[in-house]
């Protein structure tokens, strides 16, 4: 008995349950994938970047790996596809699957010049990964939002929020980059990106918190382990503080006065990085059943 | 997927046995593929327990295949004995095994029988009937009921020999409307026959029987109930009696015509006691109110009896027994009873009110033709009650509720199980005695009867069953007389212990002076199935068959086993579904193996046609040597005809013989022996006891023998030294059966998710007062020094003075890793000590007050 | 077409157990896995305090989040008769089945382990051969059962006759007279599940 089979019968006493099928693993695949695919849109949108959409195109596959290792039956993956009309882990991998054979087509056609006749066509298939992308920056959101069995996920805050941060942690991965190959300038524009994207996220957040302070029993539990429980740490400290605050002060500052922008970058980065995992992490384990009577 | 690359299935077949679970006996059908008992499931048709069957009975096959089965005869080669002392044991021979024991128990039987002792709670069917022949041909009385008769039924039993006429009881509950459980948790899947009283009291309950738990715990048998009543431990027989106080002296609701037909309540009574009896026949005498004179109380004579009054005779004011009765229980107000139990007078009245209403004193049902007496409403009690100092008093107590609105035997009340028997094979029917008073007969016979009492003579058993003339067994001061035997003059000591399917060390009281006891026996032989603390007591340990693989015939005795009331007669088996592990044998086989060896075999079947009293051509030759299979054939033929032979009963199960008439389901009103109300014979009983005891010198409590019942308090009660103000108390769980279960998978993984199981439970406020909260580590400990530890689990569920510890865990042999130090062992807290034993009934005081700390 | 559902009488259960067992040695499920566990809660103060038993199972509902959430459609409802079961043979052991099921009915089956640790008792071997280790377990109505007319397992056993068995949707049965006699509820209403395991207070 390694671990519980099953949290519900772990113990006969009714009341709360914690979730626990969804952990670490989880919270990489999701935080992986999210990154990567809001990296692949800056890095092919908004300045071509041929680093920035390998290494997109590499976190979607960690992420996907991620996820095989914690499959019981990972040499069943391929099954996953099979339930497209509802599940949306079922559309959600076709997105990866979409997205890496896509933005492969398409990178392989531009770096290697293989379609000089038709110029545009690199282009279609990156405007195809990134719809895909699109998409699998929301699914993990979709698939917490369905479950019923979990009212704090289940609200369309959480799709939405999923996708502000990716495109947040998406663009805090290009500071990274960015800081090791870019330019002065390439910065400043990406960090000021970020000073519109981490007051979304911070909206977003606080919004969806507000929200679950006033929701049902299990939901507030939620917002009780977040606030004052086991979960208070990562998500007030990493997550709201390292993870958007500071990072927030930090790049505010460095683009008044114009200084340390290198320095900036490299840290908010890391910081932004280490909310937006942790941010999937507490939403999964925040998830609360409620009692059963 | 998986399935396709595995062989087809061989054998697939359905057996038909008998659970051994707990001490019940349900019918179980068990499924065997390819040779693997896979499934084991209730038969519905057995009238026992109609198809179902408790967490245990499903469990069952789990602990015939536990890896850690004793399964081949080992000699121990480290002569030190203690827990968590490795006895370094050596397999050997069953040959070697068998030729060691022969030799000691020759010596043994040459020197002197009685210093061979065996300890069982295998005492039912074939098993039991076989090693007890066995036991009195070797010559030994020593027999040691272990934890199975510390606080078992002591209170129960002779009670429903005084009252029934038979060993047990239960509540009548197709007619019951009001149902009071005095420390039992009948209908939760506990005390007897749980599965047919667990869906009765549901369909009762569902009707509107009114159900009140008087217990200081509420919850599994508390929880179910329409109130809950937690009371103070060891003060029922203060509510019982206040009760009874309230329907005699208060509301003036008893049943006359009950009291005087069927109870000694009209005998005469002398200033010093005794019954006033006729000086030519000696008998008790009543008043006859027509003719103002007494007369013998079976006197056909008789105009009309007097229950009530005093009458002049012979110059002095003679009362009856009735009138004495109630006028003692005066002395139990409810307001009295309210300070010693914690229950509100209020409340104590409103039961009694409801008690006395619920009875329907005067009204009558028609079954089957006949018009029986209506009594809707029983106090039922069984181990909680009673397992305290006075726990004879207390039984008797609660009995007289029902005895006075007259619930007993009749539809509705408290009936006793089959004290008659009209239908063929057996025959019996309680008897009066010289005196009138019921004595059971025939079967209901096969136990011990307190009454008349037995000849009360210096102590030869370990047990001193010698100074115990009314209880049912003497068990708990076999402990003492090991440990002090000078203390009780015994003149020998024994030699050699046998021990199966008991485990002292674990259910009796505190295990570390069990095993200075123990140690004191120089040889001790254990048959296991797993390594039980006792087991790695022993000197040799021998494979045990388990119950599944083995044969017993009439495991089911009727006066246990049997439904109380309407319903079927049968007779059930219990076969081997699979043939035994290892090298395992069934235990009272091998002691027939032993009987040839020491020549007693021949005795053995000899007192064996008597006890069953086995016809021709099926009785036992004494000649001849039978498998153990042919004995129970010959049994079964010898009963049932020459075609109900083992193999009828193996392929079916059980024998159905006829249904209940209704002389036989409710017996009262079809016998003339009466119930003591007033229990004369008590006080000749303790004088004999006082006599024999002072001539030795020997210390003994004989309070206790009065005629009239009374609350006292036990020790618990009365010592209260600063800081020790908890009570602790234990409980049964519906899955768990005393230290037997604990280790089996599919039931210890329940005691682990389970809140109540492996915890202390305490009163939430109480709790919360010392500082303690859920989860903590607690420790308990008692006056006398003894202590354990575990986690506090507050709840609302019990009462505020009393700390509650399920089941019996924590668990003292490594070999058992499932329950090794699990959960917290309630009887380590428990002393030894002559002065917690009930000196009617044997019982060992259950309950004793804890300090209780964090960690 | 039948609906198959159960209606559990609260009323007359005394939380003994006898269902989770009686469940694990008829499916012979891993270690660790209880397909119906009955569940505690105290409700009230002391003196009027008491346990309340809820004894759970797969639900079986008409409108199941599990079939929903699983990626590989291994989860299905029979045509027939409602059963809502797990193929282990599509199942890819995502686990998202078990985070969607309001009720905890799912289990996850990691590896192949004995209840009394390593060594596997027979019995057990026996079972574990119907078991896929990686994928979704769940209580299967006793579909195996049911399909030979007879009542599941934990139907059978339970000693108060708590657990009714039978077709919703026919009128006639004891489980939809109880249904109309009697005030029953679901568990988790909110979850929309309209499940077929119906509960009288
Ligand atoms: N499940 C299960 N069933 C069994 C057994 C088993 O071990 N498990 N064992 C079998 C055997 S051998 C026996 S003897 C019977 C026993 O059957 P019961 O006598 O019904 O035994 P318990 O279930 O322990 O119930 C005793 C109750 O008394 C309460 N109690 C403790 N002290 C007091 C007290 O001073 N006053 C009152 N009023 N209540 C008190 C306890 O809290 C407990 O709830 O059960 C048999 N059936
Ligand atoms: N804490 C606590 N103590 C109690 C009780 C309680 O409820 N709680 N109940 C009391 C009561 S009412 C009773 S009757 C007694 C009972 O006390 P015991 O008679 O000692 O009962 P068990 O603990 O079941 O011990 C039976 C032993 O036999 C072994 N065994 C089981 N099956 C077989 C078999 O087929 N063959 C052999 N050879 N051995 C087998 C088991 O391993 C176990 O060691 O306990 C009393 N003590
Ligand atoms: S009540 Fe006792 S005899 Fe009956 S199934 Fe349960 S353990 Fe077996
Ligand atoms: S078997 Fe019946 S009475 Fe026992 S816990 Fe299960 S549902 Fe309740
Ligand atoms: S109870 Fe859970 S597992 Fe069962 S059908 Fe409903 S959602 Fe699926
Ligand atoms: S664990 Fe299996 S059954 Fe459950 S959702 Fe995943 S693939 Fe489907
Ligand atoms: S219906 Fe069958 S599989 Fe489901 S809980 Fe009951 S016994 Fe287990
Ligand atoms: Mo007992």
């Amino acid at each position: 008995m390694s671990r519980p089979a099953n949290v519900f019968s772990e113990d006969y006493r009714i009341g709360f349950k914690e979730q626990q099928v969804w952990s670490l693993p989880h919270a990489l695949e999701f935080f992986l994938l999210g990154t990567g695919a809001g990296l692949y849109l800056f890095s092919t949108w908004f300045r071509p970047y041929f680093t920035g959409q390998l290494v997109s195109m590499l976190a979607v596959v960690a992420a996907g790996m991620s996820l095989m290792a914690d499959l019981g039956r990972p040499e069943r993956l391929w099954r996953t596809f099979s339930n497209l009309g509802v599940s949306w882990i079922s559309r959600g991998a076709l997105s990866v699957f979409f997205f890496l054979a896509a933005a492969t087509v398409g990178m392989a056609l531009r770096q290697f010049h293989l379609s000089p006749s038709l110029p545009r066509l690199p282009a279609i298939f990156e405007a195809v990964a990134s719809l895909s992308a699109l998409v699998a920056m929301l699914y993990p959101g979709l698939v917490l939002s369905s479950y019923a069995s979990i009212p704090s996920w289940n609200s369309p805050m959480v799709p939405l929020l999923f996708l502000v941060y990716s495109w947040l942690t998406g663009l805090a991965a290009e500071w990274l980059l960015f800081f090791f190959s870019g330019t002065r300038d390439e910065l400043g524009v990406s960090l000021g990106i970020g000073l519109f994207l981490l007051p979304c996220a911070l909206i977003c957040l606080l919004t969806h918190l507000g929200a679950m302070a006033r929701g049902g029993l299990a939901v507030r539990e939620g917002f009780r382990l977040l606030t004052r429980g086991s979960l208070c740490g990562w998500f007030l400290g990493v997550v709201l503080t390292a993870g958007l605050l500071l990072p927030l002060l930090l790049i505010g500052s460095a683009i008044i006065t114009g200084e340390f922008i290198q320095l900036t970058a490299l840290v908010s980065s890391i910081l932004v990085l280490a909310g937006g995992f942790f941010l999937r992490y507490c939403i999964l384990k925040a998830g609360v059943y409620p009692p059963l009577f | 997927m998986l399935n396709s690359i595995t062989k087809p299935v061989q054998e697939d077949v359905w057996v038909k046995s008998t659970c051994f679970m707990c001490w019940n006996t349900c019918g179980i059908k068990v499924n065997k593929v390819d040779g693997v008992i896979v499934k084991i499931e209730g038969d519905p048709d057995c009238p026992q327990n109609w198809g179902k069957t408790c967490a245990k009975g499903n469990a069952g096959h789990m602990s015939l295949y536990d890896p850690n089965r004793v399964l081949f005869p080992m000699r121990r080669t480290n002569p030190v004995k203690g827990f968590d002392v490795d006895p370094k044991w050596e397999r050997i021979s069953w040959e070697e095994a068998l030729e060691t024991i022969t030799a000691r128990l020759k010596k043994i039987r040459a020197e002197d029988p009685r210093k061979l002792v065996i300890s069982t709670f295998d005492t039912r069917g074939q098993s039991g009937v076989f090693w007890m022949a066995w036991a009195a041909a070797f010559g030994t009385p020593n027999q040691w009921g272990g934890g199975a008769n510390y606080f078992c039924g002591n209170g129960f039993h002779p009670v429903t020999y005084l009252t029934h006429g038979t060993w047990f009881g239960e509540p009548d509950i197709r007619h019951c409307r009001y149902l009071m459980l005095f420390g039992t948790q009948n209908g939760s899947v506990s005390n007897h026959l749980p599965m047919d009283l667990a869906a009765k009291m549901a369909d009762a309950r569902m009707d509107g029987m009114k159900l009140i738990v008087v217990d200081p715990v509420g919850i599994n048998a508390g929880s179910k109930a329409h109130e809950w009543v937690p009371i103070r431990p060891g003060t029922d027989a203060a509510l019982a009696l206040a009760m009874i106080n309230v329907l005699l002296n208060e509301e003036g609701v008893y049943d006359k015509e009950f009291l005087t037909k069927y109870t000694n309540g009209p005998y005469l009574i002398r200033e010093d006691g005794h019954y006033l009896r006729d000086h030519e026949t000696g008998k008790p005498l009543m008043w006859d109110l027509a003719a103002a004179r007494p007369r013998p109380f079976d006197d056909p004579a008789f105009g009309s009896v007097a229950l009530e009054g005093r009458f002049l005779i012979e110059g002095k004011q003679i009362p009856t027994a009735f009138t004495l009765f109630k006028e003692h229980v005066r002395q139990h107000t409810p307001e009295s009873a309210s300070s010693i139990t914690t229950i509100p007078a209020d409340t104590i009245r409103r039961l009694a009110h409801e008690f006395g209403q619920a009875a329907q004193i005067g009204s009558t049902i028609v079954i089957d033709g006949k018009e029986l007496p209506l009594r809707p409403a029983a106090a039922s009690w069984y181990r909680g009650a009673i397992a305290h100092k006075h726990g004879m008093l207390t039984g008797l107590a609660i009995q007289f509720l029902n005895v006075v609105v007259g619930a007993i035997d009749v539809p509705g009340g408290h009936l006793g199980n089959n004290p008659v028997s009209q239908t063929a094979p057996l025959h019996w029917s309680p008897v009066p005695s010289a005196d009138g008073l019921i004595m059971p007969q025939g079967y209901a016979r096969r136990r011990k009867p307190p009454y008349p009492a037995t000849k009360v003579k210096p102590p030869e058993r370990f047990d001193l069953l010698e100074l115990c003339p009314v209880a049912p067994y003497g068990t708990t001061f076999f402990t003492e007389a090991l440990l002090d035997p000078k203390r009780f003059k015994l003149s020998y000591f024994p030699e050699m212990l046998i021990v199966c399917r008991s485990n002292p060390l674990m259910t009796c009281a505190n295990p570390d002076r069990m095993a200075e006891a123990l140690k004191k026996i120089p040889f001790m032989v254990a048959f296991a199935c797993e390594m039980s603390e006792t087991a790695e007591f022993a000197d040799i340990v021998l494979p045990d068959a388990h119950y599944l693989e083995r044969l017993d015939a009439n495991p089911n005795e009727p006066t246990e086993f049997v439904g109380a009331g309407e319903g079927y007669w049968y007779w059930m088996v219990r076969q081997p579904v699979v043939p035994p592990r290892g090298e395992a044998r069934g235990w009272v086989e091998v002691l027939y193996d032993l009987a040839d060896r020491l020549g007693i075999r021949g005795d053995a079947y000899a007192l064996l046609n008597a006890t069953l009293d086995l016809k021709e051509p099926f009785a036992y030759k004494p000649t001849e040597k039978y498998s153990w299979e042919e004995l129970a054939n010959r049994w079964m033929k010898s009963w049932f005809g020459a075609d109900k032979g083992i193999d009828w009963f193996k392929k079916n199960g059980f024998l159905i013989t006829g249904k209940k008439k209704v002389e036989e389901a409710y017996t009262r009103v079809f016998l003339t022996p009466r119930i003591p109300l007033y229990v004369e014979y008590f006080l000749d009983a303790g004088a004999e006891v006082r006599k024999v005891t002072e001539d030795l010198g020997i210390r003994w409590d004989t309070d206790d023998y009065q005629a009239l019942v009374n609350w006292k308090p036990c020790p618990a009660y009365d010592h209260s030294v600063p800081g020790y103000d908890l009570f602790v108390v234990n409980f049964k769980l519906p899955f768990h059966s005393l230290s037997y279960t604990s280790h089996n998978a599919l039931l210890a993984e329940l005691s682990e998710k389970n809140p109540y199981a492996y915890s202390v439970l305490l009163n939430a406020d109480t709790a919360r007062k010392k500082g303690i909260r859920s989860g903590d580590r607690v420790r308990l400990e008692t006056e006398e020094g003894y202590e354990v530890e575990g986690q506090a689990l507050l709840t609302e569920c019990i009462h505020p003075e009393v700390a509650g510890i399920a089941g019996c865990f924590g668990r003292k042999s490594k070999a058992l890793q499932l329950s090794y130090k699990k959960g917290v062992h309630f009887n380590t807290l428990l002393p030894h000590a002559t002065e917690r034993i009930d000196s009617l009934s044997a019982a060992l005081d259950s309950c004793v007050r804890v300090k209780v700390g964090r960690l | 077409m039948a609906r198959l559902g159960m209606v559990i009488d609260l009323a007359r259960c005394v939380g003994c157990d006898a269902c989770t067992v009686a469940c694990q040695t008829e499916n012979g499920t891993p270690p660790g896995i209880q397909y119906a566990p009955v569940f505690r809660k105290e409700v009230g103060k002391f003196p009027q305090a008491k346990v309340f038993f809820l004894p759970t199972l797969c639900m079986h509902c008409d409108d199941p989040p599990c079939m929903k959430a699983c990626p590989t459609s291994a989860i299905s409802k029979r045509k027939k008769d409602g059963i809502v079961l797990v193929d282990q043979d599509k199942c890819c052991g995502s686990k998202a089945c078990i985070a969607a099921c309001p009720y905890g009915a799912l289990h996850f089956y990691e590896k192949k382990s004995g209840m009394y640790g390593e060594k596997i008792t027979e019995p057990e071997e026996q079972a574990l051969k119907k078991f896929t280790p990686g994928t979704a377990q769940k209580c299967t109505f006793c579909s195996h059962r049911v399909d030979r007319g007879l009542e599941p397992a934990c139907v059978v056993t339970c000693p108060t006759n708590c657990r009714i068995f039978g077709d919703l949707d026919n009128p006639e049965s004891r489980v939809s007279q109880l249904l109309r006699e009697r005030n029953s509820v679901a568990l988790r209403p909110d979850a929309g599940t309209d499940p077929s395991v119906r509960y009288l207070p």
